[in-house]
């Protein structure tokens, strides 16, 4: 009796996970087809399930070559906005990592005025739809001539890595007792030496966990990208936009560029789930 | 070898008041037993003198220099703490070696004396088979023992010792014990060592203060608490079973001054009716260890002291002792310990006898005992 409840349990919870599982990965199992289909295919009615699969679209995206009865050489940009894109995404994670750390350090350990409306206010920058500031970041990034650089695409992407790194690492670092800091003072280190020695080696899975999040949105991002770079330095996320033309819109290509942008998260999303793993401080204390 | 000194110290952590007043005085290398109940300061009183709490108000002084304002690593003191504190990272000789590799000590010592003290302290511990371990992979025990290593590894001004052994086997707890004290007294180093235990602080301690909510009840050798406790608190920790208390009043007889307990009269050294007599007392009460009665079987009374009988109510073994609850014939009852091999059961007559020297009278109103008043 027991037994069956739990199998049908078992079975609908089953059933339940693979519909979900179709409908989140409908659309991308969707756009891959539209990767490897041709020009004529991908607008076919009704759509094909079956096709001549071609690498065409991949080939055209990152080398710049189609086949037209022999490979001629056409106009790509696309690997320069991907490379864009890991400039502007790895330098707003590692400033973020190189501000939010201690930051979020200070948040958990020490008291000082207006230390929670400061970490709020920080917060706060995630609630604001990024339509908000575009515009006065707009102007302000033209006056000061940052607009369309790297580096001023990177301080615009704290609005998005800052507070997220600096409130996830705070819980990481209140989760260390404050009696291994004690410990340590009482061993004979210095306060530097406390965070090099026992915080840092304690929240590195933490930091790991947390630049890989932070990589993730920055990537993701959209609008900071393209309103604020310049042809130059076009992140890869509005340059998907490039396949949108007057004659035609080049799905195929859209697609084959879209699943490549998707790459670096897919990735980073797998390698993070062994980095996610908390409990790190279990064993230091009692209980 | 420093001469640690308590001044005055208090501890607020809001408005609650850990420590209040503290003042004692160590002589050079000896050990002090920090004895009270949970939440007597103890902890914090030891974290302040590490220096990684501060004080409220007060000064703590080493060899008469006032410390409040040095760093822990100034202080060079070598802390065990309650909770271990283990750092989590590192295996079990990582963690005893750790101290010997801060940016002070590490010139002094090269990876060969480090290997070679690590050992020795985990040897002394019994801890030597698991230091490749990591805490995680400890018991509770092994882990303090490894706290109490990194500790010990050490040569400090002054040993903090939180409940070090509070969590081991009784075995190897006795075995410590003893062990800790030859350890300490060989390196001749001043030591603080809290415990809730009143038996492992007579058996470590050279002097022990008894702490109640923050204050000092009492400070002294296990003889002198013993034969005096300075007042009904310190009564009840030193002694399992507790000290036996019965409300008493002070009555005038002949030239004398006696204690009368539900109208049995009960005679008392001179110092102590000189200090009633001082004070003008009217409302006691008297406290007489179990440990302090004993049976009589003589067939003549003696000269003095006190001679009662009861039936005993009750008898529970407890070890090598046997804890007996007799209800007098005067209406009042006692709890009394036996050796174990005293044949006593439930529902038995018997006779017993105290002398008056192991009468102590504390004072209703402040609970303090009457030869420490005035």
């Amino acid at each position: 009796m027991n037994r069956e409840r739990f199998s049908v349990v078992k079975i609908v919870s089953i059933v339940g996970l693979i519909l979900l599982m179709l409908w989140t990965a409908f659309p991308l199992y969707w756009v891959f087809n539209m990767s490897i289909q041709t020009p004529l295919d991908v607008i076919s009615y009704p759509p094909k399930f079956v096709f001549d699969a071609t690498l065409e679209n991949y080939s055209v995206v990152l080398l710049g070559k189609a086949w037209l009865g022999k490979y001629e050489t056409v106009q790509t940009d696309f690997p320069r906005y991907f490379l864009n894109s890991l400039i502007v995404c790895f330098g707003a994670v590692a400033l973020s990592m190189l501000v939010g750390v201690p930051a979020a350090y200070s948040l958990a350990r020490y008291r000082f005025r207006g230390k929670e409306n400061f970490a709020f206010t920080l917060l706060s920058f995630r609630f604001a739809p990024g339509l908000i500031v575009i515009l006065p970041l707009f102007v302000i990034f033209r006056r000061l001539g940052i607009y369309g650089t790297y580096h001023g695409m990177v301080l615009a992407y704290q609005l998005i890595t800052l507070p997220f790194s600096v409130w996830l690492m705070r819980g990481f670092f209140e989760d260390i007792p404050m009696e291994l800091e004690h410990a340590a003072r009482i061993d004979g280190y210095s306060w530097w030496g406390i965070f090099r020695k026992v915080d840092l080696p304690l929240v590195a899975p933490g930091i790991a966990a947390t630049a890989i999040l932070s990589f993730i949105f920055a990537w993701n991002e959209f609008l900071f990208g393209y309103i604020l770079s310049s042809d130059v330095t076009r992140p890869v996320t509005p340059s998907l936009m490039g396949f949108i033309s007057y004659e035609q819109v080049l799905w195929g290509q859209m697609a084959a560029a879209a699943i490549i942008t998707l790459l670096p998260s897919l990735i980073l999303a797998i390698f993070i789930q062994r980095y996610l793993v908390r409990g790190l401080t279990f064993g230091a204390v009692k209980g | 070898m420093v001469e640690l000194e308590l001044r005055n110290v208090t501890k607020k952590y809001g408005n609650l008041v850990a420590v209040k007043d503290l003042s004692f005085k160590t002589k050079k290398g000896e050990l002090i037993v920090l004895l009270g109940p949970p939440g007597a300061g103890k902890s914090s009183t030891l974290k302040m003198v590490a220096g990684i709490e501060d004080v409220t108000s007060g000064s703590i002084l080493m060899d008469g220099q006032v410390v409040n304002h040095f760093d822990p690593a100034e202080r060079d003191v070598a802390m065990a703490f309650e909770t271990y504190a283990l750092y989590p990272h590192l295996s079990v000789f990582e963690n005893i070696a750790f101290p010997l590799r801060s940016p002070k000590r590490a010139h002094a010592f090269s990876e060969e004396l480090v290997r070679k003290k690590v050992l020795e302290v985990a040897q002394f511990l019994e801890i030597d088979m698991l230091l490749e371990r990591k805490p995680k992979e400890l018991s509770g025990g092994q882990r303090q023992r490894v706290s109490l290593a990194r500790c010990l590894i050490r040569e400090p001004k002054v040993f903090l010792l939180d409940e070090p052994i509070a969590h081991l086997d009784a075995k190897l707890r006795h075995r410590l014990r003893r062990e800790l004290k030859k350890w300490q007294e060989e390196r001749g180093t001043t030591t603080l060592y809290t415990t809730t235990d009143y038996l492992e602080a007579f058996s470590v301690g050279d002097r022990i203060v008894v702490l109640n909510r923050g204050i000092l009840e009492q400070m002294g050798t296990w003889e002198e608490i013993y034969s005096h406790p300075a007042s009904h608190f310190v009564g009840m920790i030193v002694s399992d079973p507790p000290m036996n208390y019965l409300d008493a009043r002070i009555v005038a007889k002949d030239t004398e001054i006696v204690l009368d307990v539900k109208g049995s009269l009960f005679k008392l050294p001179a110092n102590v009716q000189a200090k009633i007599r001082a004070m003008n007392l009217q409302e006691v009460i008297m406290g007489i260890f179990p440990s302090k009665i004993v049976p009589f079987a003589a067939e003549t009374l003696p000269s003095s002291g006190t001679v009662i009988d009861g039936v005993v109510k009750f008898v529970e073994l407890r070890g090598s002792r046997k804890i007996a609850f007799v209800s007098t014939d005067r209406n009042f009852t006692f709890t009394i310990q036996l050796s174990g091999e005293e044949s006593v059961r439930a529902g038995d007559r018997m006779r017993y006898f105290f002398g008056e020297e192991a009468i102590q009278v504390f004072d209703r109103q402040s609970q303090r005992n009457v030869i420490y008043l005035g």
